[in-house]
């Protein structure tokens, strides 16, 4: 089987319904290279479509740079209720 | 995105070739080298200076804060400004430029290679940073057509003969009067596995059976007869490096 594995890939946000115009293009082509692989095609046609997915995915990682993650840890939890509830606000903090 | 491209780069193994590397690798910060990043730059600035700029850039907070894009961050300057006098930009040979190909193929007749101008090929005149004089650079694309040059540090490297586009192998060449010598799978930009190297042999009959080959980078005293390399592959009896200067002339020199 030489099909590439698409189960893993929406974790990555790989779907035709990304909000993303770079991954949208991205999963075209992996399901470009999917339909390549069922109907046998010679394997220079192979090679020029795992090029495109490389020079896309390239596009996409030098679009942004990956950007933090959000605290998701039971800290993260509490300071995100902490800051939006209106106990954080300054009229709640000032001493009545 | 890590996983797509593992897996591309595997597919491609899997076909007989390899892509150029680093794509697998794009998060690698203690890398620095990204020869992708080279391929798709449109300057084709040397992967090592973009690697540097790639590390710089997603540790910038302000890059963070903007969501500012690598090419943004890198400026359009041709130049990285990293050595006085070097511009170190690769040169790429275009999809639509043939002539580089032209010049740089190496074409088989009667078991000897021979260059464009048809005499007997040697790389005598030639050099390459790791294996120095007597050596060229050698790349084989996916149509079997074999390109040798001359290796010139952040300008002419593996990548430029195939546009950084897949090969079937890459490494470095000693010829003499066409006569093939030696062939290592030196090449950072490919880093051929043997694996690669093997089918490679498999797959060009016309290199001749008496030359010696380095299928494994990693193993430098390793080395093989083609013939035998072909036939019983890591099998063959491994070849020592008295035979390999007594077998070429410019290394005994």
């Amino acid at each position: 089987m030489t099909a590439i594995a698409t189960q893993n890939l929406a974790r990555a946000e790989l779907s035709t319904a990304s909000k993303n115009a770079i991954l949208r293009k991205l999963t075209r082509q992996v399901a470009l290279y999917n339909a390549l692989d069922r109907i046998r095609s010679l394997p220079a046609q192979r090679f020029h479509a795992l090029d495109d997915i490389m020079k896309t995915a390239s596009a996409y990682v030098t679009s942004k740079p990956p950007q933090p993650k959000p605290k998701t840890g039971s800290f993260g939890r509490l300071w995100k209720i902490f800051s939006t509830s209106a106990a954080a606000s300054p009229a709640a903090l000032a001493e009545p | 995105m890590e996983d797509l491209l593992d897996q591309c780069g595997r597919l491609a193994r899997s076909l007989g070739g390899t892509l150029i590397s680093g794509p697998n690798r794009l998060r690698d910060l203690k890398s620095d080298r990204a020869y992708w990043l080279e391929r798709v730059d449109p300057h084709h600035r040397l992967g090592e200076v973009l690697g540097q700029l790639y590390r710089a850039w997603v540790r910038n907070r302000r890059a963070i804060q903007t969501k500012q894009s690598f090419w943004s961050f890198a400026g359009e300057d041709a130049v990285c400004g990293i050595g006085p006098g070097v511009d170190y930009q690769i040169h790429y040979c275009a999809a639509n430029r043939t002539d580089v190909r032209k010049y740089t193929e190496v074409k088989w007749k009667n078991g000897k290679v021979y260059d464009y101008l048809d005499d007997p090929y040697c790389t005598e005149v030639f050099s390459t940073h790791w294996s120095g004089n007597g050596w060229a650079i050698l790349v084989a694309d996916l149509q079997g057509r074999m390109y040798a040059y001359e290796h010139v540090v952040g300008e002419r490297h593996h990548s430029i003969f195939t546009s950084g586009a897949a090969v079937t192998a890459a490494g470095e060449l000693v010829c003499e009067n066409g006569a093939i010598r030696v062939i290592t799978a030196k090449s950072g930009h490919y880093k051929p596995s043997p694996a690669l190297m093997l089918n490679w042999a498999r797959r060009a009959p016309l290199l001749p059976g008496d030359a010696l080959i380095l299928p494994d980078w990693t193993r430098l005293g390793v080395l093989y007869r083609v013939g035998d390399f072909r036939r019983r592959g890591f099998d063959a009896a491994p070849v020592d490096l008295k035979t390999l200067t007594s077998h070429v002339q410019a290394l005994a020199k």
